[in-house]
Order: C-alpha cells, then sequence, then structure tokens
C-alpha cells in the first residue's frame, strides 16, 4: 500500500512539473490586408512574452509587441516599401507559435519602372530586321504591375536599317540594341599614282551596304593583282567605309587590279 | 681473425660517439643550410611536394585530379608526402620539405653509424658517419635530385639493419619487433628501395649473421661450395628466426601499402619506356656518365682497391661483396650488356638504374671508413710516416682532403655549372589568373617551367593536362610515346613535340584554355595551333588562350572502398609513430642490455700496393676532375683549328654568349661587337635565329690551307614547327696560331620611308561590363557570330583521307573558330578530328580561310564503316590573330605532279614578320580545295622591306577522290548548308594555287 501511495506521490509531481500549455491569441481585427509601413494589429491572450515576426516573400521582419491586460499589440513601423502578397504574421513564445495570414500592401503607390528586354540584341540586316521586344512594369519594390490588362508584355519590333545603337531603357545601357551594317552591296576600285613616293595608291570607293549603311570598321578586303603569271594578293581592313592600300610604281605597272570581300568583286583596273 | 661483439667502453668506442654527434652537427650546418636554396633547382622536390599538398588538403581522398585527367595518389607509397603535409600544416611546405629532409639525414647518418658498426668498431662507424655527410652519393640525391623518399627508405632500412642482424645472432623479439617498425618505414616510403633492399641489404645482412654463428671450424675451408653447404646448414639451424621475420616483413610489405598493390594490380603501367639517362652508355654520352656514374661513386671508384680487398677479405663479408659488384655493375647503366641481361628488358627499361649506383655507395661507406680511419690513424698511417714522415703524411690528407672538399662544393653547386632546371618563377602571378574570373574552370597547361610546374599545382587548385609523375599517366597521346611531361616536350625531339602537338590542337578534348610560357621557343607553334595571347603576367610569363573551349566537366574518381582509403591514410603515419616510440623506449630501457656495440676486430692490414693506389687516387682523382673542369673553363683551345673554330662560333650562339661569339671573327677597327651585334640585331626575329635550338652541325673544310681555310656547315635546327636544315659556308684566317671568322659583308634593303604608318582595326571584347560574382548577366552576354562554309570536302589521296573547306567570318566583328569533324562509325562509336596547323584560327570581318582537317589513324575498312560525318564549327567574338601579315605577290605553277611556288612577302606593318608563311590552298577545276597547306619561311621581315622565298610541294588534284559521305554542317549548333553561288564556281587552271599570308607576329600588336 505504501509502494502504491509512492507511485501516486510521483506520477503527481511529474504531473504537476509540466509546461501549461499556451493557448491561441485571437486577432481583435476582421481586416485581412496590413500596410507595410504602418502594421497596428491587436490579439487576445493571457500570456504576455509573444514575440511576433512579418514572414514576406523576400525577407522576414522581426515585429514590435507590447501586453497590457490581456491585450496584445503588435506593430511596426517603416517607410521602406516591400514586396507585395501573402504574409504570415507569427506569435511565438517558449516552444509554440501561431500565424495568421494577411495580405500585404505597400501605402502609398510606389514608382514605377518599365524593363525592356530585346532580343536578339545584335540585328544584322543581311539576315532580319525584326526582333522581339518582352517588357513589363514593376515599382521600387519589385512588385509586378499590369499593363495594358497584361503583366508580361511580348511584340515584334521591326527595326529601322540604319545602323545605331539604342537603349531600350533611356540611361540604361546595359539594355542597348544594335542594328550592324549589312555586307557590302558592290565595290569600285580607283588608283592615284604618287610618283613623288613611288607609289600606286588604291582605293576603294565607300563601301555601304544595301540600305546604304557604311559598311563595319575592319571590313576586310582583298585587292588582287595580276600579270601573267604573277599574282599579288595585299589585303587592308575597311575604315570609315574605305579601304586602301600602297603598291610601288616599279613593281605593279602594268598589272591587272581588282577588289573583293566574300563573294562581291570590283571590275578590273589596269595600274599605269 | 677474431669477430666478436663487444659492449666493451674502449676509447674507439667513446670516439665513435663523439664523431656521431660531429657528423649530425655537420648535417645541420651545411644540407640544412644549403638545402633551401638547392631545393627549387632539384629534379623531384617539387613533385613531392606536390604530393605533400594533395595529403595537406585531402588526406583520406587518393583521388587527385589536378594532374594529367586524374589519377590515384595510392600509385606511390605515402608515408614521405604525408609527413611533409604533417609538417606542412604548421610551415610553409618549402619549410616543411627542409625541416623533413634534415631530419631524414640525420636518421641516415645514425643509420649508417649503426651499420658500419656491423663491420668494424665505433671510431670506424662515426668516421664513417662523417662521409655520409660528405658522400657525393647523397649529396647528389638531396640537392640534385631531392629524392626523399629513397632517402628515407635507405635511412631507415639502414638502421633496421642492425636489428635483424641481432634478431638472428641473439634471437630476442624485441630486436626483431624494433626490425620490422623499421622495415615498415621503409615499405610505406619507398617501394623500391623495399624490394630490392631484400636482395641488396637485408640477404647480406642474414648471411653475415649465418657466418657469425656457425661454428668456426665450418669457416676454415676452402672450398667454396661446401663453405655454401655449411651456410644453408647454418640457415636451417636458424630456421625458426628467418621464416618468422620473412612472413612478417611480406605480411606487412602487403599489409601497410596494400592499396598500392591493388593499384598496380587493378591498373597496370601500360606506356612506352621514357628514356632515361642512366640507362645511356656512359662513354658515349659522357654527360649522363658524369651525372650518374662518376659524381656518385668517384669516391668509390678512388677508394675502390681498398674497398675491394677489405670487402673480400672475410667471409662475413661476402654477401655484401656480391651486392656491391652486381650494383656497381647495374649502375653502369647502358656502357655494358649485363645490367640488361640481369634485369631483362622490360625491368631494365622502367627503372632508373642511378639508384644501383647509389646503393652501392651507401654499401662501400664502412669500408671507405675503414681505410680513412687506418690513414689517419692506423697502419696506413704507420705506413706513410715511415716513408715521407708526419708532415709527408698530412701533406698528402690535407690535399686528397682539401680536393675532395673542392669536389663536394662542385656537386652543391652542380645546379648553377649546369642548369638543370629554368630559373625560378614567381608562380604568385599565375595563381592569381587562374583565380580569378574562374579561370579554374578550365585546365592549363604550362611549357618551360621544368619541374616547377609541380610546384604551381601545389599552389593553385586549378587543373593542368600534364603532370611531372609519368607513372600516373593514362592517357594515350602521353602513354604511345617516349616523352616524360608536355612541359619539356622540345627536349624529347618529335616525339615530344608531336605529343605537345596533338594537345594543343585537341585542347577542346582536354578543357585545355590556358597555357603559360616561359620559353618562346613554342610561341611558333601556339600560334599555328590556333592559340592567342592573352597578357603577360607580372613575372614575364605570357599567357595563351584558346577559344571556344568548354568548362571542366565533373569526372568519377577511380573506385576505392573506404576502408582503403582509411587505412592509406593512417598506416603509413602510424608505422612511423610507432618506428620512434619504439626507438623511445628502446633507448630508454632496452639499450643499456643490446649487444650493438660494434664489432671489435684486428685491424686490418691493407697490402702495400693498395695502401699506395688508394692513398694517391683520391688525390688524383679529385684534382684531375677539378683541374679538367678548369681547362674546360679556360683553357680549352677553341680555335685550334678551322672547324673547330666554327662548332665552339655555334656553340656560343646556341648558349646565346653572343661576345664569346663575337671573339671568333677577325679582330679588325671595322668590325667591333657593338657593329656585330647591330648586324645580328637586324637579322634576328625569325624561325631560326630566335625560335630554334641548334640539332646537330657538321663541318666539311672546302679550301684549307696553312694560313686561310674556307669550311662549309651543314647545320640541323631543331624548332617547334619541325627540323630546317641550312647550310652555310665561312672564311677563316690563322692569326697566332688561332682561326677567325672573317666577317661577311653586310648587305641589307633599307625600307624607304623614315617614319612608317599603318592603319590598325583592333577590336575590344568589353567583358563584362556589369561588376558581379554571378557567372553570366544576360545584358553581357554577345551573341555568337556568324560564320558560313564556303565548301566542304571529304576526299582520299591514296590512303591518306581528309576534309577540306573555307570558311567565311560573315560578321562585323572578328571572331575565332574552332572547327572539327566527328566521325560517327556504324558500330555507333565516334572519333573527333581537328585541322592543326592548316586553318587560320582567327579572322576579320568578311575574311575567309581554308581549313583541311586530318582523319589521321583511319585506314580503308574505318572509312567504309563511317556512317556520317559532321563538321561542327564554334565561333566567339575574337580580339586578337586576325592580322595575318604582309602582301604577298606570287606566281605559281604545276608541273610534273609539284607545285612551285615563288613568293615574295612585303611587310606593310609596323611591327617585324617573325615567322613569314602561307596558308596555300590548291584547288582543282570545279573550284574544289584539295588540299591544304601551311609553309613557314625561316627569315623574319622587317617592317617596309620585303623577303622572297620559293618551296615546292607535290600536287594531290589529279589523283584524290571525292568521298561520299553524308555530311552535316553545323555553325554554333545550328544546322547549316553550303551556299549554291560557291559550290557552282569554277576555277581556272592558272589560279588552281590560292595563297593566303599566315604570319608569326611576336610583337602582338593587339596587346600594344
Amino acid at each position: 500500500m505504501m509502494r502504491l501511495f509512492a507511485w501516486i506521490l510521483i506520477f503527481g509531481l511529474l504531473v504537476s512539473c509540466s509546461k501549461n500549455k499556451l493557448s491561441m491569441p485571437m486577432p481583435l481585427s476582421q481586416e485581412d490586408t496590413i500596410y507595410v509601413q504602418d502594421i497596428n494589429l491587436w490579439f487576445k491572450t493571457n500570456h504576455k512574452n509573444w514575440k511576433a515576426h512579418l514572414y514576406t516573400f523576400n525577407q522576414p521582419i522581426e515585429l514590435n509587441t507590447k501586453y497590457d491586460s490581456n491585450h496584445l499589440k503588435v506593430w511596426y513601423k517603416t517607410s521602406k516599401p516591400n514586396l507585395e502578397g501573402s504574409v504570415k504574421v507569427c506569435l511565438s513564445a517558449n516552444d509554440t507559435c501561431f500565424c495568421y495570414d494577411y495580405y500585404l500592401q505597400n501605402k502609398s503607390s510606389l514608382v514605377q519602372y518599365l524593363k525592356d528586354y530585346r532580343s536578339p540584341k545584335t540585328v544584322n540586316p543581311d539576315s532580319s530586321l525584326h526582333h522581339d521586344k518582352i517588357y513589363y512594369v514593376i515599382d521600387e519594390a519589385q512588385n509586378l504591375k499590369v499593363k495594358n490588362s497584361k503583366i508580361f508584355n511580348q511584340e515584334q519590333v521591326l527595326l529601322e536599317p540604319i545602323v545605331k545603337t539604342t537603349n531600350a531603357i533611356e540611361n540604361d545601357n546595359l539594355t542597348a540594341y544594335y542594328v550592324q551594317p549589312g555586307s557590302i552591296k558592290n565595290i569600285d576600285v580607283f588608283f592615284k599614282k604618287d610618283t613623288q613616293n613611288n607609289n600606286f595608291v588604291v582605293s576603294t570607293s565607300l563601301l555601304k551596304d544595301k540600305h546604304n549603311n557604311i559598311v563595319a570598321n575592319g571590313t576586310k578586303i582583298c585587292f588582287e593583282s595580276v600579270l601573267l603569271s604573277k599574282i599579288s594578293k595585299a589585303y587592308a581592313p575597311t575604315i570609315n567605309g574605305v579601304a586602301s592600300i600602297k603598291l610601288r610604281i616599279t613593281v605593279f605597272k602594268g598589272f591587272t587590279l581588282k577588289a573583293f570581300s566574300n563573294n562581291i568583286y570590283s571590275s578590273n583596273i589596269t595600274l599605269r | 681473425m677474431q669477430f666478436t661483439l663487444s659492449n666493451s667502453n674502449n676509447s674507439f668506442n667513446s670516439n665513435g660517439k663523439k664523431l656521431l654527434l660531429v657528423a649530425l652537427s655537420l648535417v645541420f650546418i651545411t644540407h640544412g643550410i644549403v638545402i633551401y636554396f638547392t631545393l627549387p633547382q632539384t629534379y623531384d622536390a617539387f613533385v613531392h611536394i606536390f604530393f605533400a599538398d594533395h595529403y595537406k588538403r585531402f588526406w583520406f581522398e587518393p583521388w587527385e585530379y589536378r594532374w594529367y585527367t586524374g589519377f590515384v595518389t595510392t600509385s606511390y607509397p605515402p608515408l614521405v608526402h604525408q609527413a611533409i603535409a604533417s609538417i606542412g600544416k604548421l610551415f610553409p611546405l618549402k619549410i616543411a620539405f627542409c625541416i623533413y629532409a634534415i631530419f631524414v639525414f640525420n636518421v641516415l647518418v645514425i643509420g649508417v653509424y649503426r651499420f658500419s658498426k656491423l663491420f668494424f668498431n665505433k671510431s670506424v662507424a662515426g668516421v664513417a658517419s662523417i662521409v655520409a655527410v660528405l658522400l657525393s652519393s647523397l649529396i647528389e640525391t638531396l640537392h640534385v635530385y631531392g629524392q626523399m623518399p629513397t632517402l628515407t627508405g635507405i635511412a631507415f632500412l639502414l638502421n633496421a639493419l642492425p636489428f635483424l642482424y641481432n634478431y638472428i645472432v641473439f634471437k630476442k623479439t624485441t630486436y626483431l619487433l624494433m626490425a620490422l617498425s623499421f622495415l615498415s618505414v621503409v615499405i610505406c616510403s619507398h617501394h623500391v628501395t623495399a624490394i630490392f633492399g631484400m636482395v641488396f641489404f637485408i640477404a647480406p645482412t642474414i648471411f653475415m649473421a649465418l657466418v657469425d654463428t656457425m661454428p668456426k671450424e665450418s669457416l676454415k675451408t676452402s672450398n667454396f661450395f661446401y663453405l655454401c653447404w655449411n651456410i644453408i646448414k647454418q640457415a636451417f639451424v636458424k630456421h625458426k628466426q628467418l621464416i618468422v621475420f620473412i612472413v612478417f616483413v611480406i605480411f606487412l610489405a602487403i599489409g601497410l601499402i596494400y592499396p598500392y598493390w591493388h593499384w598496380s594490380k587493378s591498373d597496370p603501367i601500360n606506356q612506352v619506356s621514357i628514356p632515361h639517362g642512366s640507362r645511356d652508355n656512359f662513354l658515349k654520352n659522357t654527360s649522363s656518365g658524369l651525372i650518374f656514374f662518376v659524381i656518385p661513386l668517384y669516391l668509390i671508384f678512388a677508394l675502390f682497391p681498398a674497398i675491394l680487398f677489405a670487402i673480400t677479405k672475410y667471409k662475413r663479408f661476402w654477401g655484401w661483396t656480391i651486392s656491391f659488384l652486381i650494383c656497381i655493375i647495374l649502375g653502369s647503366g647502358g656502357t655494358t650488356p649485363f645490367p640488361k641481361l640481369l634485369l631483362g628488358s622490360n625491368a631494365f627499361n622502367i627503372l632508373t638504374l642511378d639508384r644501383f649506383g647509389f646503393w652501392a655507395s651507401i654499401i662501400a661507406i664502412p669500408f671507405i671508413a675503414n681505410f680513412i680511419f687506418s690513414f689517419l690513424n692506423g697502419t696506413v698511417k704507420d705506413f706513410w710516416i715511415k716513408k715521407i714522415k708526419a708532415s709527408g703524411h698530412f701533406t698528402l690528407a690535407g690535399m686528397s682532403a682539401f680536393a675532395y672538399l673542392l669536389f663536394t662544393l662542385f656537386i652543391f653547386h652542380l645546379a648553377s655549372f649546369r642548369p638543370l632546371q629554368p630559373k625560378e618563377i614567381d608562380i604568385k602571378p599565375i595563381v592569381n589568373f587562374l583565380n580569378r574570373d574562374e579561370h579554374l574552370r578550365w585546365r592549363f597547361l604550362t611549357l618551360g617551367f621544368g619541374d616547377q610546374m609541380a610546384w604551381l599545382s601545389a599552389n593553385s587548385l586549378a587543373a593542368s593536362v600534364d603532370g611531372n609523375y609519368h607513372s600516373a599517366r593514362r592517357l594515350p597521346e602521353l602513354t604511345t610515346r617516349p616523352i616524360e611531361r608536355l612541359e619539356n616536350a622540345k627536349f624529347n625531339g618529335q616525339e615530344g613535340l608531336a605529343s605537345l602537338n596533338d594537345f594543343l590542337t585537341k585542347a577542346e578534348k582536354y578543357n585545355l584554355k590556358y597555357v603559360f610560357n616561359n620559353d618562346r621557343y613554342y610561341d611558333p607553334l601556339l600560334f599555328y595551333t590556333g592559340w592567342s595571347r592573352t597578357i603577360r603576367l607580372e613575372n614575364g610569363i605570357m599567357v595563351w588562350e584558346k577559344s571556344n573551349i568548354s568548362t571542366l566537366k565533373p569526372i568519377t574518381p577511380k573506385y576505392l572502398s573506404n576502408n582503403l582509403k582509411i587505412l592509406w591514410g593512417v598506416l603509413p603515419m602510424a608505422s612511423l609513430a610507432f618506428a620512434i616510440l619504439l626507438t623511445i623506449f628502446y633507448l630508454v630501457k632496452l639499450k643499456k642490455y643490446s649487444n650493438e656495440d660494434g664489432i671489435e676486430n684486428q685491424e686490418i692490414n691493407y697490402p702495400i700496393k693498395v695502401i699506395y693506389l688508394s692513398s694517391a687516387l683520391p688525390l688524383v682523382f679529385f684534382s684531375t676532375f677539378l683541374v679538367y673542369r678548369l681547362y674546360e673553363l679556360l683553357l680549352v683551345r677553341e680555335q685550334k683549328n678551322a672547324s673547330t673554330t666554327i662548332i665552339n662560333f655555334y656553340n656560343h650562339l646556341d648558349f646565346q654568349e653572343f661576345e664569346k661569339a663575337h671573339g671568333f671573327f677577325k679582330k679588325s677597327p671595322t668590325y667591333p661587337l657593338d657593329q656585330y651585334l647591330l648586324e645580328k640585331s637586324v637579322k634576328d626575329g625569325g624561325l631560326l635565329p630566335s625560335y630554334a635550338k641548334l640539332d646537330s652541325i657538321r663541318t666539311n673544310p672546302v679550301n684549307e690551307n696553312e694560313n686561310i681555310a674556307s669550311v662549309k656547315v651543314f647545320t640541323r635546327w631543331k624548332t617547334a614547327l619541325g627540323f630546317r636544315n641550312v647550310i652555310d659556308t665561312f672564311n677563316l684566317e690563322k692569326q697566332d696560331s688561332k682561326w677567325y671568322i672573317l666577317p661577311k659583308p653586310f648587305s641589307t634593303e633599307i625600307p624607304k620611308e623614315q617614319v612608317r604608318d599603318y592603319t590598325y582595326n583592333i577590336f575590344k571584347k568589353q567583358g563584362k561590363r556589369f561588376i558581379s560574382s554571378f557567372p553570366t548577366i544576360k545584358d553581357d552576354r554577345i551573341k555568337k557570330p556568324f560564320a558560313a562554309y564556303k565548301q566542304v570536302n571529304i576526299l582520299c589521296n591514296q590512303s591518306k583521307y581528309y576534309i577540306t573547306g573555307e570558311l567565311l567570318n560573315a560578321d562585323d566583328i572578328a571572331i575565332s573558330i574552332a572547327t572539327s569533324a566527328k566521325v560517327f562509325f556504324n558500330d555507333s562509336t565516334s572519333k573527333i578530328f581537328y585541322p592543326t596547323t592548316k586553318t587560320y584560327y582567327n579572322l576579320s570581318p568578311k575574311e575567309s580561310t581554308f581549313f583541311q582537317v586530318d582523319l589521321e589513324g583511319l585506314n580503308s575498312s574505318d572509312i567504309k564503316n563511317i556512317l556520317k560525318v559532321d563538321i561542327i564549327t564554334e565561333t566567339d567574338v575574337s580580339e586578337r590573330g586576325y592580322y595575318h601579315g604582309g602582301s604577298l605577290l606570287f606566281s605559281s605553277s604545276i608541273e610534273k605532279g609539284k607545285i612551285n611556288v615563288d613568293c615574295s612577302m612585303y611587310n606593310e606593318l609596323t611591327t617585324e614578320i617573325n615567322v613569314p608563311g602561307v596558308l596555300l590552298a590548291e584547288k582543282n577545276t570545279d573550284g574544289k580545295i584539295v588540299q591544304v597547306e601551311t609553309v613557314t619561311h625561316t627569315n623574319s621581315i622587317r617592317s617596309g622591306l620585303s623577303e622572297k622565298f620559293s618551296f615546292s610541294m607535290p600536287s594531290v588534284a589529279q589523283k584524290v577522290v571525292k568521298m561520299n559521305i553524308p555530311t552535316t554542317l553545323f555553325i554554333n549548333g545550328q544546322l547549316r548548308s553550303i551556299a549554291t553561288e560557291n559550290a557552282k564556281k569554277s576555277v581556272e587552271p592558272s589560279n588552281a594555287i590560292s595563297l593566303l599570308p599566315h604570319c608569326f607576329i611576336s610583337q602582338e600588336i593587339y596587346l600594344q
């Protein structure tokens, strides 16, 4: 009997040592939207040591708490905008945590930005002048905004066949897209005699593509001159649309010369 | 003659310990001071440091990905590397290596002392320990080879032998335990020492112990066979000890380094033998003889009569006599046929034979010491004092010692006299380069670094395709050729360069993107195989880069069970720790009861002839050696006749000793050194003057009389692009018994313009404009440039199959291209081929290039099994390499199946063209390219000048057959076809040969 009594005593002590279970604080407001700049929530609870956190998409924020006669005030004030959307406010004490769903909004309207992506960024008129423009709007808290009743917009753009570098978004050089010159449409070649220096100065005409753009700097032009079995090949890059070489009069007098690049050939001229 | 093992405390014994202490101190003040400075010049020190670095980083992971394409470190016993790694946890690895080296050398000196006590008394053993400090073979092994595992192996082996001897003589288990603990360290340090040590050291020790424990009557016989029978009988008497010892040794040898045996069984070394100087005929190749035979064994040869007399004198030494003589014979390399006969051709071609000479020198130490002791304090001294008085003896001793010390100094500084390695390279800029911009994601290769490539690897986590441990090589490009490593390919002749060429060409296969070049010899090869210079680092190393190389993909390490990995990481160091602890215990508790106080014996009385020879020979040998060195340095008559003059002139040129070379010209006020150097600078820069090494020279005196001679010189030059032969003629004149070269009249073409201009169009790729550690920012990605195939043909010329074609840069920017041909076979296998030097790798806007991809190794049956061929080209924006050289004026003809081209190249650029060259394409009448070849010229072309050259080669237009194999064309992963207007174009026979300039320009205009 004594032994049974001792067991009961030990059991009773153990039961009396277990923690009190915390009851769930009751929110006092039915509002399900909170504003990041001014969070102000009230809960009814009989426990005073609650900690509160706001869990958003991009970061957890610690909220302030104040307990006063069975009421817990949870508040937070900031001017910093945040990503909008579903969030959780979690109250935790000891090992217990209770979470409440809210919808987070920014209180005032935020500055909006346009994001504009082009693909391909480099357009060569030899192939196609079309490219895709993909754009959307975000605000300063990175929230996607609806534009033209859509969030993501896409349209095909036919670019002007004029060589230029354009920023898709003003002052943002990273967004630049490029219209490059195409291939040479035709080549004319001329020579000038520089007797003082004993040279033929051979130049191409101003080389342009089919849209009248000056061809890219560095375009390799081959000047091929022939006399009987002798062949001469000299290469020069175009600078501002013109390529030129110098050939010794004493060596090249009488040679027939043509200039070419890829499959575009000039007519023959004779160096005299 | 009586041999007794003594515990007596006579004066001999107390001198021995003092001498040992002197020897140990000498180790600190000689090797200890010098080792840090000789370490960078050694052959192997950095390799062992690299292994130590591996264990420092990944102790329990044997997979080492940084060399070759990965290998397991279980291929080499790990103890030395793990010990250095352990010290390296506290000190930098170089210091750790030095600390370990000093520790091991001290263990070695103690080992020599204890080993010598098996033969003679303690005083002789003390002298032996001093001899060990100054022995040329040991100095060479430490300061020239940096062979730490060999030294560790022999140091602990020598310490094990007295215990083994005592175990057999006295049957005490303590001695067995001590012997086995030291042998464990040997096994874990150097497998070769462990294996051969059994034959050359342990067997004679057992022999000696058996002889010493035999009844004295059994030794008295003069019948050799009867003696052998008595020894066998004694072995039966001692069979228990012998069996226990042998069983334990075999158990330890297998168990301690089991992962090594597992590796050698599962992944046997299967590669072409690499030539090694120690296998040369030393009479033919005297420089190998000097390094591998003369230097390590010079003292042994000088004292050979005394050593041979002493080592054969007593029956107990006979085992050592055999070991010593066999080691000497094996150490002689290919000089005699005996080493090959003894070892068999397979072992002969794998082993480095210098180690046998090294072991012979170790066996000889006690006998050298005994003679020196006798010379300084024994019967030999008495003999000389009687002959030439004390002062004469002192002078002889002093001069011999002085000559030997000078010889020793020579070995310490051998690397300075005969540079074994390139000058020390500051590796920090390279390490920084590899760490930044994720350069670690590709493999690299070093050229001209010597063994410092291992030091670079030890300091970086980047991976190299090369390595410095040839037993671990498994790539067929390396194992099928007799080359040690790619890094020094130029020293391995055609095979070396062919192997390097393979790697430079198949860079994509090995994710090889960066080459760090410390030797401009390789520049032309790098350029013509499509590499571009990127940056010259602060240490002067040029970084070459290849574009369109994929990043490294994960490699599955070779499987090894975790248990074996743990054993590999624990047992070797445990064996060392166990040996040290046991030694401490032995010294503190058991030494006082031990029986190892040396052999108390009567002094050996050397015969007079031996005394004369062994006393005089060291002085003669070492002074002759030094006088010969001095003679070579100062007194060689380099101009004694016309041919010698020319050969020495070329030698000086080859070693860039221009002032000395100028001394060979006839003295004249109109031809001072300044004029010579100016003329030389004008002619320099071409393939031969600047990128070649003289391979061979032969002279033929055309006209020689007493004072005037004309000599024709035939030289063969080794360049990275192949051999070049040159014939030249020199006129010489004799003055004051010396021959002088008459300077040739110098004429040079002078450019018309005083100041030249040329407008370059240089492209600059901005790279990452947005500063972020993310590897890719979408807005900073550049589109893959456009390119197009103008034609592609698969051809057969007799038994040779290849692909030719023409590629166009269709873009507005300069591009780099990487073309390859992937051949698919019916059996679902495939092979990739690359165009080597037969194409441009960088193209200006709208520029095109010919290309040829040789389908090397494919025969007609392979061709029949081809399913299809993919021609794949990847493009990238290029900043370099698209200026290909000057303007060409050429005429060509095809006659009797030969293409003859006369070419004149004009350099209109503002920089010198170092290697003028052309990319030639031969076309058939349909306009199809039937062959492409790169041809280079040997002389450079200065700015504003032109150079004429001619060449001929076989025409193949009439021989080639077009193969109808399904071909698919890709550019940047997208399907492409050939433009029809190009395919239809026909060619006049007069235009069958097309040339494009294809020149190497060393002053990189893109980097200026």
